[in-house]
């Protein structure tokens, strides 16, 4: 198993196969962007249950946009298990989307510049005791408004659908969620209720991206 | 979501170093196995003949046939009668058996409508399987004249004298031969009766299907050593086109 701080494959060997497929990715979300019409948008990847390769899924392709030159913007919001810092070798002290959510710090303060210019990172934060409340929360929507003017992609991670709201409150206030499914591990129920979450959330499920395909 | 015959061959076709190391151990266990274990046993045959009991020109009709023919049942209950092994016994202390062991290596078998018996000895050495079937015949022919006061058993056939080249109790080749069928069946069937059981999503079409949403990646497994060193700033080339177009 690849560590996190290891994985940021698109940066590191952008020939190899898996930097291809994040590229492909890429590619689809931004023709799929550019059908609706959006210049700007705010994607989540959630997946169904913890640890089938979202945050890792979600940083790479960060900074596949990056190297595209589109302006990202990429927030860990699993305020719950926080793991993005970790992706972008940063630490996750000091101010994060918690913070800001709290009201102990505004947008800019939070907002930490990472190797890429064109990519800035949010970090969690320290774990709040009520996650999804700060989520489904005013200021959630403000930030993402306020991200949307200055980023073309903003993306979220976020923790399973399963397990517990927080991504199911968070998807209603995002554009269009992908849904990571780890190949041979998640359950076919599990994708079907993540999938009945996501629409019931009234939020459009661009597509599944499989992961770990042997 | 039913399969089509190509869905199994691509199960079989990803698992098929599992099914090919399973039928390999498969074959190699056989293969000790009936060389260590398994000693090969030989089988010596020979053939009595019983003749009509009165062979007087032109008198050779129906009933002298039958009689004969019933006789052979007869003769072989006697072959196979205490008394006869009893005195094979008794009369080849070489050959080195009981009477209960003898009578298990020994089987008579005669056919309806045959003045023909077939006697055959299975032994580990074919030579004593010969001897067995050799002693067994002579005895007999030399008992049946005080037994019937009829002398019309002749020898017909004596067992090879060469040992013939394969066991009885199945060659190597048959055994690997059957072993290699037998586990690559098995392997098959365990690993599609797996695949049955498993209900995790594994294909992108079966992914389709069921959620009706596409599956825009499929990134495959990552090992550390693809995901490379941390890369020096400058690489030297450029990694992509920057797809102004579309900016």
């Amino acid at each position: 198993m690849l560590r996190l701080n290891d994985s940021l494959v698109s940066e590191r060997n952008p020939s190899s196969a898996a930097a291809e497929s994040v590229r492909a990715l890429r590619v689809y979300i931004r023709q799929h962007l550019q059908s609706a019409g959006q210049d700007s948008a705010v994607l989540m990847l959630t997946s169904a249950n913890e640890g089938e390769g979202k945050t890792l899924l979600v940083a790479n392709l960060a900074v596949s946009f990056a190297y595209e030159g589109k302006r990202v913007c990429v927030i860990d919001a699993n305020l719950r298990k926080p793991a993005l810092h970790l992706a972008f070798g940063l630490n996750n002290d000091g101010n994060g989307l918690s913070d800001y959510l709290r009201g102990a710090c505004e947008a800019e303060a939070a907002i930490r510049p990472s190797s890429n210019p064109d990519l800035d990172v949010i970090t969690a934060g320290a774990a709040p005791w009520n996650p999804a409340e700060l989520l489904s929360g005013e200021r959630m929507e403000q930030l993402l408004a306020h991200l949307k003017q200055q980023y073309e992609i903003v993306l979220l991670d976020s923790a399973g659908v399963l397990g517990c709201i927080d991504a199911r409150v968070l998807a209603s206030q995002t554009d269009g969620t992908v849904l990571v499914v780890r190949h041979g591990r998640t359950k076919r129920a599990a994708v079907s209720k993540a999938k009945q979450y996501m629409d019931q959330a009234g939020v459009q499920l661009l597509g599944i991206a499989m992961n770990q395909v042997k | 979501m039913e399969k089509t015959i190509l869905d199994y061959v691509h199960i079989i076709q990803k698992k098929l170093w599992i099914i090919f190391v399973f039928v390999l151990i498969a074959c190699a266990t056989t293969y000790y196995v009936s060389k260590t274990f398994v000693t090969p046993v030989y089988a010596a045959s020979g053939q009595l003949i019983v003749n009509s009991i009165n062979p007087v020109q032109g008198s050779n009709n129906l009933n002298d046939l039958n009689t004969s023919l019933n006789l052979v049942q007869s003769y072989k209950e006697i072959m196979e009668s205490p008394k006869i092994l009893g005195d094979v016994v008794t009369d080849y202390p070489e050959l080195g058996l009981t009477e209960d062991e003898l009578a298990k290596k020994l089987e008579v078998k005669v056919s309806e409508k045959s003045q023909v018996m077939n006697l055959k000895a299975t032994d580990e050495s074919y030579s004593r399987a010969a001897g067995i079937v050799n002693a067994v015949s002579a005895t007999f022919i030399d008992a049946i004249p005080t037994l019937m006061n009829l002398n019309n058993v002749k020898l017909l056939t004596s067992p090879d004298a060469e040992q013939p080249g394969a066991p009885v109790n199945g060659s190597v080749v048959m055994n690997l031969l059957i072993s290699f069928v037998v586990s690559l069946m098995v392997a098959i069937g365990v690993i599609l009766f797996l695949e049955s059981i498993n209900d995790t999503v594994r294909t992108e079409k079966e992914a389709e299907e069921w959620y009706g949403v596409p599956v825009i990646a499929s990134v495959p497994m990552m090992s550390r050593k693809q995901a490379g060193k941390p890369s020096p700033k400058i690489t030297g080339r450029v990694e992509e086109p920057s797809y102004a177009a579309f900016k």
